[in-house]
C-alpha cells in the first residue's frame, strides 16, 4: 500500500507514450496483442521480441478460483441426494415410530406412501428430462428381460431364507408384511407393496439419486452408496445385508438397460413373490 | 521514484504497467498472470490442506464410532448377560422345589403367555444378549474397515460410513425412541464431522482430478 511504485498500477512522471493498437506506433504485440511502445525492441507486457513470429497459444487454463467454484457447485449437486435420501428416511422413520405408538399401521402406511409418492415425484420434477428418458427408454434387450423373469424366483428364495434364517438365529418373530392389510383386501397390498414400491423406490434410488452419482463419482460407488441406502431404508436390521445385495442386482440392471423399466420390474417381482409367499406359502 | 522506473539492466525507461524492459527485454517484474498464479498456488494449498483436515477429522470420528460401538457392545453384554442370568436363577430357585405336576402347570402357563417353554425361554433370552453382542462386534468391524478404506477412498467410506451410522440410530430409535436423545451431542458431532468429511472428500477428489 505504502509502497511508491504500485505494480502494474499508473504512475505519473515522464514515460515515452504508449501507443494504442492499431495506431501509428509499433503496432501490437504478436504474442500477447498489447500496444508497442516507439522504438521498442521488446513487448513490455509479455516480453515478446518484437517482429518474431507469434509463439503458439497456451492451452487455456481454468483458474484455481475458477475450478473451485464448478467444484463447490457439483458438490450441491451431489448433496441434494443426500437431503432426498435424508426426507425419504424421515418419512420412514417418522411412520415406523407412530405404528410403534399404536397409530394403525393401514392408515400410516398410506400416508406414508403418499408422502414417499410426493417427495420422490419432486425430485424426478427437479430431474425431469433425466428421469423421462430413463422411463422412456424401451431398450429391453430380451436376454436381459429373460434373466429379470428367471432370476425373480431364485433371488427372492435366497433373500427369503436369508432374513427368515437371520430372525430364527436371533429369536425375533418373522415379520410380514400383509398384517398390515389385514380385512383390507389384497388389492391394497399389491398397489401399495409392490406396484408404488416398485415405481416409487426406482424412481428415487436407480433414477434420481443413481444419475446423479453416475454423473459424478465412478459406477462402483455409484452401485454401492444407492445399494446401501436402498437397504437402510427398510429399517430392518436383518434385511441390510440382503437387500444390499437386491440393490446391487437392481442398480446394475439400471446400468446395463440404461432404463428404469427392468429393474422396476425386478422389483415388482420381487416384491410381489413375497406377496404372493406371505399368503399362499406355508410360512 | 526515478530509479524504480528504469531497467535494472540497461537504465532504459520502463512504462506503466509493464513487466518487462522493452529496450532489452530484461524482466523486471513478475506479470500480472504471474502474479494471479502464485495467489491461486497459495489458495489451492490452504483450500486443499482445509479439506484434508476435514477429511482426517472424518476418518477419526469413524474410528471413534468403531471404538464406541466395541466398547459399548462389551458393557451392554456384560450387564444384560448377568441381568439375564440373575432372572434365570431367580425364576429357577422358585420353581426349584417344586413337583413335576407343578412344573408342567408352569411350563403350560409360560407357554401360553410367552409361547416358549422354560427351557425354550431361556435359550431364547441368552440367544438375545449374544446376538446383541454379535451385531455390535459386526458392526464394529464393519466401522473399521471404513476407517482403513477411507485412508485410500474417503469419499465413499465416509459417505456408507454416515449412512450406517444414521441406521443404527433410526434403528435404536424406532426400538427405543429414548435412545435416541442418550449422548445427543456425541451424536451431533459424528454427523456433522462425518457429513463435512464427505463434503471435503468428494471436492478434494475432484480438484485432485483437475489437470
Amino acid at each position: 500500500m505504502t509502497d511508491g511504485a504500485t505494480p502494474g498500477g499508473p504512475v505519473p512522471g515522464s514515460v515515452p507514450p504508449v501507443v494504442p493498437a492499431g495506431g501509428a506506433g509499433a503496432g501490437a504485440c504478436a504474442a500477447c496483442g498489447r500496444p508497442i511502445r516507439e522504438g521498442a525492441a521488446f513487448c513490455g507486457f509479455c516480453g515478446h521480441p518484437v517482429g518474431a513470429p507469434p509463439p503458439p497459444a497456451p492451452r487455456p487454463r481454468e483458474s484455481f478460483s475458477a475450478l473451485h467454484r464448478r467444484v463447490s457447485r457439483e458438490w450441491e449437486e451431489v448433496s441434494f441426494v443426500i437431503k432426498f435420501y435424508v426426507a425419504l428416511l424421515a418419512i420412514q422413520i417418522v411412520t415406523a415410530v407412530v405404528i410403534k405408538a399404536g397409530a394403525d399401521e393401514f392408515t400410516a402406511y398410506l400416508v406414508a406412501d403418499a408422502l414417499l409418492a410426493v417427495v420422490t415425484g419432486a425430485a424426478a420434477a427437479m430431474h425431469w428430462t433425466e428421469v423421462r428418458a430413463l422411463l422412456a427408454r424401451p431398450a429391453v434387450r430380451p436376454p436381459l428381460f429373460a434373466l429379470v423373469l428367471v432370476a425373480a424366483f431364485p433371488l427372492y428364495g435366497l433373500i427369503h431364507a436369508f432374513v427368515s434364517g437371520l430372525q430364527a438365529a436371533f429369536h425375533v418373530e418373522a415379520s410380514r408384511s400383509l398384517d398390515a392389510f389385514e380385512g383390507r383386501g389384497f388389492g391394497w397390498a399389491v398397489f401399495v407393496l409392490c406396484i408404488n414400491a416398485a415405481v416409487f423406490e426406482e424412481t428415487a434410488f436407480r433414477g434420481v439419486i443413481f444419475g446423479i452419482l453416475r454423473r459424478r463419482v465412478r459406477i462402483a460407488e455409484t452401485l454401492m452408496i444407492t445399494s446401501v441406502a436402498f437397504a437402510i431404508l427398510h429399517l430392518s436390521v436383518f434385511a441390510l445385508v440382503s437387500h444390499t445385495l437386491l440393490g446391487l442386482y437392481l442398480g446394475w440392471l439400471r446400468h446395463r438397460s440404461g432404463g428404469l423399466l427392468l429393474p422396476m420390474l425386478a422389483h415388482f417381482l420381487h416384491n410381489g413373490l413375497v406377496l404372493a409367499g406371505e399368503r399362499w406359502g406355508t410360512g | 521514484m526515478d530509479e524504480n522506473r528504469a531497467c535494472p539492466r540497461c537504465r532504459a525507461v520502463r512504462g506503466p504497467g509493464e513487466s518487462f524492459c522493452s529496450a532489452c527485454g530484461f524482466k523486471i517484474q513478475s506479470t500480472p498472470q504471474e502474479q494471479r498464479d502464485r495467489f491461486d498456488r497459495l489458495r489451492s494449498i490452504s483450500v486443499k490442506q482445509g479439506q484434508l483436515r476435514k477429511i482426517r477429522t472424518g476418518r477419526g470420528w469413524i474410528l471413534a464410532v468403531s471404538v464406541l460401538t466395541l466398547l459399548g457392545g462389551l458393557f451392554f453384554y456384560f450387564v444384560a448377560k448377568s441381568e439375564t442370568e440373575r432372572q434365570i436363577r431367580d425364576a429357577e430357585s422358585r420353581i426349584a422345589g417344586a413337583t413335576p405336576e407343578q412344573r408342567a402347570e408352569f411350563d403350560a402357563n409360560m407357554k401360553k403367555a410367552t409361547g416358549m417353554t422354560w427351557d425354550e425361554a431361556v435359550r431364547h433370552d441368552r440367544g438375545r444378549v449374544a446376538g446383541l453382542l454379535a451385531m455390535n462386534l459386526v458392526l464394529a468391524a464393519v466401522y473399521f474397515g471404513l476407517y482403513l478404506w477411507a485412508r485410500s477412498q474417503p469419499f465413499p467410506a465416509a459417505l456408507i460410513a454416515l449412512l450406517v451410522y444414521l441406521a443404527v440410530l433410526v434403528l435404536n430409535a424406532i426400538l427405543d425412541p429414548n435412545m435416541l436423545a442418550q449422548g445427543w451431542l456425541v451424536k451431533i458431532f459424528v454427523i456433522v464431522g462425518l457429513g463435512s468429511a464427505v463434503s471435503a472428500a468428494y471436492q478434494h477428489r475432484k480438484l485432485q482430478e483437475a489437470p
